[in-house]
């Protein structure tokens, strides 16, 4: 007892003494210190805030929350394409530096960052709904025909843009470069299942106005017009949207370039100013919808199914019922004069008042109503589908070649900002360099990298310019590009069914 | 069995055996004294020894020191200490017999012999290393007046390229040593104070105000600057192997003031004086006047130091106070402090501890690529004319300009944006010398850093700057971004000193752990009615956050081996093992190996002509390895949730790697120190070759996989150069003396493999406008975009996409240094810096041409082309060389003489200096105002974008030290 009484209290006679007490105490007290604070110091408590695949496969309803995140997938795949194609079309102008400016040109690099992002989210959409049908689903004792339906939906429209806006992509992960062909096949089964699988109507007649398009787009006659003619019995004015989401993304990049940037962004082909802005918020909440199927593309596929068997009668009588579809679609009043159509210092001045008329080029006529005043107050948009042809003009147009230039004036002007005029233009985008370099299937100095650009297309920006200055009463476009492709319809580049 | 089971028994089985190291002591007799400083101040932490007895040993916080067991005879008594000129003393001593021995030694002029402390804390002599440290000493940092490290540094580390990217308070810098030897990592050292590992973020955070096109936040700015001794930069290669994973960059050590025994000593200084801009940065000279102003700046000073014989403090805390020299959102305060304690707690235990806090509140304008209201874009981009206002300011009318002004003065006094940081660094350490010979340290210490930016845009201020329409009331909004830095590091460290016979040898073995957690949150608010300054019950608000965490540990050893003095060997081998590596990457090893022949200490030298010639002439090869680790949790593979459209929609995340592992430097380095006339020239030279293998390239997987980027060890990077400085004293009379250094580095960099990746940028804008990429066979960052070639008739006639259009990095930089003094009282500094070979890009330019401005420097024919169409064709003719001569800073101090001085305090000093004097370069605009974004947190950048960033202000100030 008094042995351990000494050991517990020593007699300090010292000033050294008393501080090694002090000392040995003071790292008693660190050593508990370190013991207790071992988890913060040990490596293997360094904890991922974020859920690896692996975990998250086990996770409850997880082909709900995949399907959803495809949902979104698709959005964003649409938007690159969308913002892309239209720049690469005579629809809209980049004034500015946020967006890609070559395609305008038109110029598409195979080392454009552009080039790369197009594909990327097109093939993450197919990579997506593919991990979805092949592991998200399996593992899930939740997930539902309607959860394997989506998945060959978004699948499908993968591969039917893979075939649509490419020269040529892999169709899987560092693949060989596959034609358009093989992917448009691809999408038709993907498609046909997504039907099949489906009691969503209108993800079932989407699927089927996707494979009339796919059919359309192979010159495949007969079975677009009959998948087209399904829809359009059914649901002539179907509608399928991509939605967009201002709080948390993705957002609709065209929207900002039209609208929320009021910096003159973008500006449309004089010609098609009065059917902007096509996106726009009313709040700061607001995001607007992408189109990507509308029972007006079964009429226009019909319709030039028709011109192409010179049934130019029904061709008439289905774009005149046409007009009538486009004319039940909703418009929207919109103030839009923020909008200085290049006068904030861009590369053209645009006609902004409502009495200038606009010529389709040097050769055409002037036409009265294209052009919106928009300083004055809000402008009345036609924000599904709008269109400046009327009875009159489809009556009028007496040849096969009037009357396709008819049509194409109307899938233009239909489809304007929903990313398809490039693709009728006979534009296709290359495979990027950064596939071709990674990817062992694909050799860097393939011809397959190289866009598509037909000889009619005007470099040097000429499918935008045309002449106009403050006060000329008419302005004058340079390229009827509408015209060219209808003269140029022999063509595997445009007109599929010519 | 876990990591912290393997390590811990590990790090001490390794100091146990270093304890059992070092031969017994013999004992006859006893040598005591006292080394004090010129000014007769105690000098702690000398080695005094006896290099014939092997007898060394510290002096204790009163500077005394006894070398016991000394037998008797004649002996060479030589004492040495950081930053002072070592000193050398005979005595005689006889058995049994105690003798007093005081030395007196001087801070040293050209450091060519001094004690350095490179590889974790332990002190060595300068003499025996084979690789090059840079210093900058007490006096030097009172020569150059400035609020944050990396200004410091500009002028003062000859190998080191210090860029400050902007002038607004608190943003990014660009440093760079030996060439950027990484393509995903930032170039900046890592920075370690008083042994503890800081945070060193030197780019905008994962989540934050500033964004790759603006101005960023620099870590770096805000700490705390205050009593600092000493500064030591190691480049990377062999010189900081033993700091492993973390080192590739070089590192940078402060260490901090404890103070000396003797009565309290006070010093208060005042600083007063106002920045300005320089007009000769600016295209249009009325920019100066409509956008800057004279902006007065403050700072005052307290400081302390004092002590008894076992315990020593310094104190100093001070405060900054700037009004900014633009006319708003320039503004900067600044509190700090420091303290600094030593302690003898018994015989041969000693606590060394500092503590620093600092406040500092910073606002930020609108700048760069952020379009709409930015001011410095509107103007010198010519882009005023979109908002109504004529676009060319020299042909402004006085009204035109009165109405401006008046738009400008609303638009400023109407944005808000502001950064607040808060920032606490602490370190405690004990060292234990059970022998004379033998040391051990242990380390703890803390570096935490709060920072808040804050941007809020009203309504009024969307109207004013026309951005949305008048009587918009629902586009206000709030952004609040928070990140919380907590960094600790752990060491533990010893090192033992042994003769055998005509060898000497040096062991430091030890082992370090750090912990860096990273927490950062946004929030957010739109649809914000104006006045309101909180994202409650906004329309819209949103929310986001991110973490990173990691944890290195690792070991080292390291001897040093000496014969005679003359010939030495340095082996040294760090193990690391870090959480950021793959599931399959095990520990990670860095070794080194390095040799010296000292000229100077052969007999052929000292008495042959060599040595009638020079003081100094030393040889030294190394080759070493370093590294830098991944970024924290890249290995795993990931899925990512996101909200959309209020449900939860999951996507791919990270790709993952299981090989994840460091980027490694292999440096080998030939070097040569020089000194003649008895020292009054002196030169080292360096020539280095440093390859990073496995290198970190955060390229892009290919499209076809649908994922996104993946960092891995994919590339090669080679940089090799030559570093030479010069130091000289060239006049030396009774009054007056005269002194130069400069420097002169070169470098080559290439990226000599890409690993099969496809070129991809780092900074920059779209593939169309301009880039700075990582592509094989070019250098680190090189600048890409459309290059023209023009026709007879001077217009264009091709366009070459994606060409070549420069190199943002100098082949040749240096810095120029003078000092001059008159008598004891009066000292005039200058230091510059200077580049050659470097090419940068003027959006400023570009876009004034494209606005509708004249353009001397483009083909006349181009004026009258449409601009909008052209002006992105011809990128190349807006990128031009930036070679330049910088003056830092001028100063002049002026000690009152003690007569006049001691009636009122112990001294007086008076200073005048002026910093960013001005100088010539060869562009058409500042070749230093880089907006130099990183794309996100900690990425590499080599800068070349001048594009609406404001320039440094030139500072006039005036200073008076009193010290009580």
């Amino acid at each position: 007892m008094t042995n351990r009484m000494q050991t517990l209290e020593p007699i300090h006679t010292n000033r050294t003494g008393r501080m090694r007490y002090a000392l040995n105490r003071l790292i008693l007290v660190l050593a508990v210190v370190a013991v207790a604070g071992c988890d913060f110091l040990d490596p293997t408590e360094i904890t991922n805030p974020t859920v690896t695949e692996e975990d998250f496969t086990n996770l409850p309803n997880a082909a709900r929350t995949w399907a959803h995140g495809t949902e979104r997938q698709l959005a964003i795949t649409v938007n690159t394409l969308t913002v892309h194609a239209e720049v690469a079309s005579d629809n809209m102008f980049n004034n500015r530096t946020l967006i890609n400016r070559t395609f305008d040109i038109p110029q598409m690099d195979p080392t454009d960052a552009s080039v790369v992002a197009m594909q990327r989210e097109v093939q993450r959409l197919r990579a997506m709904a593919n991990d979805g049908l092949n592991v998200v689903i399996p593992a899930d004792p939740d997930a539902t025909d309607e959860h394997r339906a989506r998945m060959h939906f978004y699948r499908g429209y993968a591969h039917m843009a893979a075939g649509e806006y490419f020269v040529a992509l892999p169709a899987e992960g560092n693949g060989p470069a596959e034609a358009p062909g093989v992917h448009m096949a691809s999408a038709l089964q993907d498609l046909q299942q997504a039907v099949s699988l489906s009691s969503d109507a209108t993800l079932q007649n989407s699927a089927r106005l996707f494979m009339a398009r796919v059919h359309y787009r192979q010159g495949n006659l007969s079975e677009a017009v009959s998948m087209a003619e399904q829809v359009r019995g059914s649901t002539p004015m179907l509608l399928r949207q991509v939605q967009y989401d201002q709080a948390d993304g993705p957002t609709n990049t065209l929207q900002f370039a039209l609208y929320d940037s009021g910096q003159d962004e973008f500006q449309p082909l004089p010609r098609l100013d009065f059917l902007f802005p096509k996106y726009w918020s009313v709040s700061a909440a607001d995001q607007s919808p992408i189109n990507i199927a509308k029972g007006e593309e079964t009429f226009l596929i019909v319709a030039e199914a028709q011109i192409a068997q010179s049934n130019l009668g029904g061709a008439r009588s289905t774009l005149i019922e046409l007009l009538g579809v486009v004319e039940q679609r909703p418009t929207a009043m919109v103030m839009d004069n923020a909008q200085a159509r290049g006068r904030t210092g861009g590369t053209w001045i645009y006609p902004n008042r409502s009495e200038v008329l606009v010529a389709a080029s040097p050769d055409d006529e002037p036409r009265a109503g294209l052009v919106l005043d928009r300083q004055s107050g809000p402008v009345e948009i036609p924000y599904i589908s709008g269109t400046s042809v009327t009875e009159e003009m489809i009556n009028a147009a007496g040849s096969e070649g009037e009357l396709l230039e008819v049509l194409y004036l109307m899938r233009q002007e239909i489809f304007v900002g929903e990313g398809r005029r490039m693709v009728d233009l006979g534009i296709r985008v290359g495979i990027a360099l950064e596939e071709a370099e990674a990817n062992p299937n694909i050799d860097t100095g393939s011809n397959l990298l190289q866009a598509q650009i037909p000889s009619w297309i005007p470099g040097n920006y000429g499918m935008n310019s045309f002449d106009y200055q403050d006060g000329d009463p008419v302005a004058v476009i340079h390229h009827n590009l509408t015209r060219e492709i209808v003269q140029n319809r022999t063509s595997e580049m445009v007109l599929p069914f010519h | 069995m876990s990591l912290r089971v393997r390590f811990f028994p590990l790090m001490l089985g390794l100091l146990l055996a270093l304890a059992a190291a070092g031969p017994a002591m013999a004992q006859t007799g006893t040598i005591s004294g006292q080394v004090v400083s010129s000014a007769e101040q105690p000098l702690s932490n000398v080695q005094v020894s006896i290099s014939a007895l092997d007898l060394s040993v510290g002096t204790d916080n009163a500077g005394r020191y006894t070398l016991a067991d000394v037998p008797a005879g004649t002996y060479t008594v030589e004492a040495r200490r950081l930053g002072y000129q070592p000193t050398r003393s005979e005595v005689t001593i006889a058995a049994g017999q105690t003798v007093t021995l005081n030395l007196t030694m001087a801070v040293r002029a050209v450091a060519l012999d001094e004690v350095v402390v490179t590889g974790q804390g332990s002190e060595i002599s300068r003499r025996r290393l084979s690789t090059n440290v840079s210093v900058i000493n007490e006096e030097m940092l009172r020569a150059q007046p400035s609020a944050r490290l990396d200004q410091v540094l500009q002028a003062g580390l000859p190998s080191v390229q210090v860029r400050m990217a902007s002038g607004q308070p608190g943003s990014t810098s660009i440093m760079r040593g030996r060439g950027p030897v990484s393509a995903s990592q930032a170039s900046t050292p890592v920075i370690y104070v008083d042994g503890v590992r800081v945070d060193n973020l030197n780019s905008q955070a994962e989540i934050s105000m500033g964004q790759a096109t603006g101005t960023q936040t620099s870590a770096i700015a805000d700490i705390p600057i205050e009593n600092i001794e000493r500064i030591e930069y190691i480049p990377g290669g062999a010189a900081t192997t033993l700091y492993g994973s973390d080192a590739a960059n070089g590192v940078l050590q402060i260490f901090t003031s404890r103070g000396s025994p003797g009565p309290a000593q006070m010093t208060f200084e005042t600083e007063l004086g106002y920045e300005a801009a320089n007009r000769a940065y600016f295209h249009f000279p009325q920019t100066v006047d409509l956008l800057y102003q004279n902006g007065f700046t403050q700072r005052h000073r307290l400081s302390g130091r004092g002590g008894s014989e076992n315990v020593t403090y310094s104190f100093s805390g001070s405060v900054l106070d700037r009004e900014g020299f633009r006319i708003a959102n320039n503004a900067s305060r600044q509190y700090q402090g420091r303290m600094g304690l030593n302690a003898d707690l018994a015989e041969g235990f000693r606590y060394e501890g500092s503590f620093a806090y600092g406040w500092n509140h910073y606002e930020r304008s609108r700048d760069g690529n952020l379009g709409n209201y930015t001011p410095l874009w509107l103007l010198e981009g010519a882009r005023i004319g979109a908002l109504g206002f004529n676009n060319n300011l020299a042909e402004a009318s006085p009204q035109e300009m009165t109405d401006l002004r008046t738009f400008l003065v609303r638009a400023e006094a109407l944005q808000n944006r502001q950064i607040r940081v808060q920032r606490v660094q602490t370190s405690h350490g004990i060292r234990w010398e059970p022998r004379s010979d033998l040391n051990f340290r242990a380390l703890i210490g803390v570096d935490n850093r709060n920072s808040t930016e804050e941007a809020i845009a009203t309504n009024e201020f969307l109207i004013h700057t026309r951005v949305v329409a008048p009587g918009t009331d629902d586009r206000g909004s709030i952004d609040r971004y928070d990140r919380n830095f907590l960094g600790l590091t752990l060491e533990l460290g010893g090192q033992h000193r042994g003769d055998f016979g005509p060898f000497s040898v040096i062991t430091n073995a030890g082992s370090q752990l750090f912990r860096e957690d990273d927490k950062q949150a946004q929030r957010s608010a739109q649809n914000v009615r104006d006045g309101s300054l909180t994202v409650r019950g906004a329309g819209v608000t949103t929310a986001d956050d991110f973490f990173q965490s990691l944890v290195n540990y690792g070991v080292y050893a390291q001897q040093n081996w000496g014969y005679e003095d003359r010939y030495f060997v340095e082996l040294g081998l760090r193990a690391d093992g870090n959480t950021a590596f793959g599931d399959e990457i095990g520990f990670q090893y860095y070794p080194k190996f390095g040799l010296v022949w000292d000229l100077t200490a052969e007999e052929f030298f000292e008495f042959g002509t060599l040595g009638e010639w020079f003081n100094e002439m030393r040889f030294r090869a190394n080759y070493g390895v370093a590294g830098n680790f991944p970024p924290a949790f890249s290995r795993d593979r990931t899925v990512v949730f996101n909200s959309y459209l209020g449900e939860q929609a999951v996507g791919f995340g990270n790709p993952g790697d299981p090989l994840l592992g460091p980027e490694k430097t292999y440096t080998s380095e030939f070097g040569a120190d020089l000194a003649v006339w008895d020292g009054r020239l002196s030169l080292e030279a360096n020539v280095y070759s440093a390859r990073t293998l496995d290198a970190l390239f955060a390229a892009p997987s290919p499209p076809s996989t649908g994922e996104g980027t993946q960092i891995r060890n994919v590339g090669e990077i080679q940089n090799s150069g030559m570093e030479l400085q010069l130091g000289a004293q060239l006049y030396q009379g009774s009054t007056v003396t005269v002194s130069m250094n400069a420097s002169l580095n070169t470098l080559n960099n290439e990226v000599t493999d890409a690993g099969g990746t496809s070129a991809f940028p780092i900074t920059g804008h779209s593939a169309g406008t301009i880039q700075s990429v990582i592509e094989e066979g070019q250098p680190v960052g090189v600048l890409r975009g459309n290059k023209a070639t023009f026709g007879p008739d001077g217009t264009i006639e091709s366009v070459e996409a994606i060409a070549h259009l420069g190199n943002p990095l100098p082949d040749r930089f240096g810095t120029l240094g003078m000092t001059m003094g008159y008598g004891q009282n009066l000292r005039v500094n200058m230091s510059a810096d200077w580049q050659t070979g470097a090419q940068m890009h003027s959006f400023n330019r570009q876009f004034r041409y494209l606005h509708g401005l004249h353009d001397p420097l483009l083909p006349a024919a181009m004026m009258e082309q449409s601009r909008g169409a052209n002006w992105l064709r011809m990128t190349d003719q807006f990128v031009e060389d930036t070679d330049f001569l910088k003056i830092r800073n001028l100063s002049v101090q002026y000690t009152v003489p003690q007569q006049l001085a001691q009636r009122i305090a112990r001294g007086i000093d008076v200073g005048f200096s002026i910093q960013n004097v001005g100088g010539w370069w060869t562009s058409s605009f500042n070749p230093e105002s880089d907006y130099s974004g990183a794309q996100s947190q900690g990425a590499a950048t080599v800068g070349g974008f001048n594009y609406a960033s404001d320039p440094s202000p030139r500072s006039f100030l005036t200073n008076i030290q009193v010290r009580f």
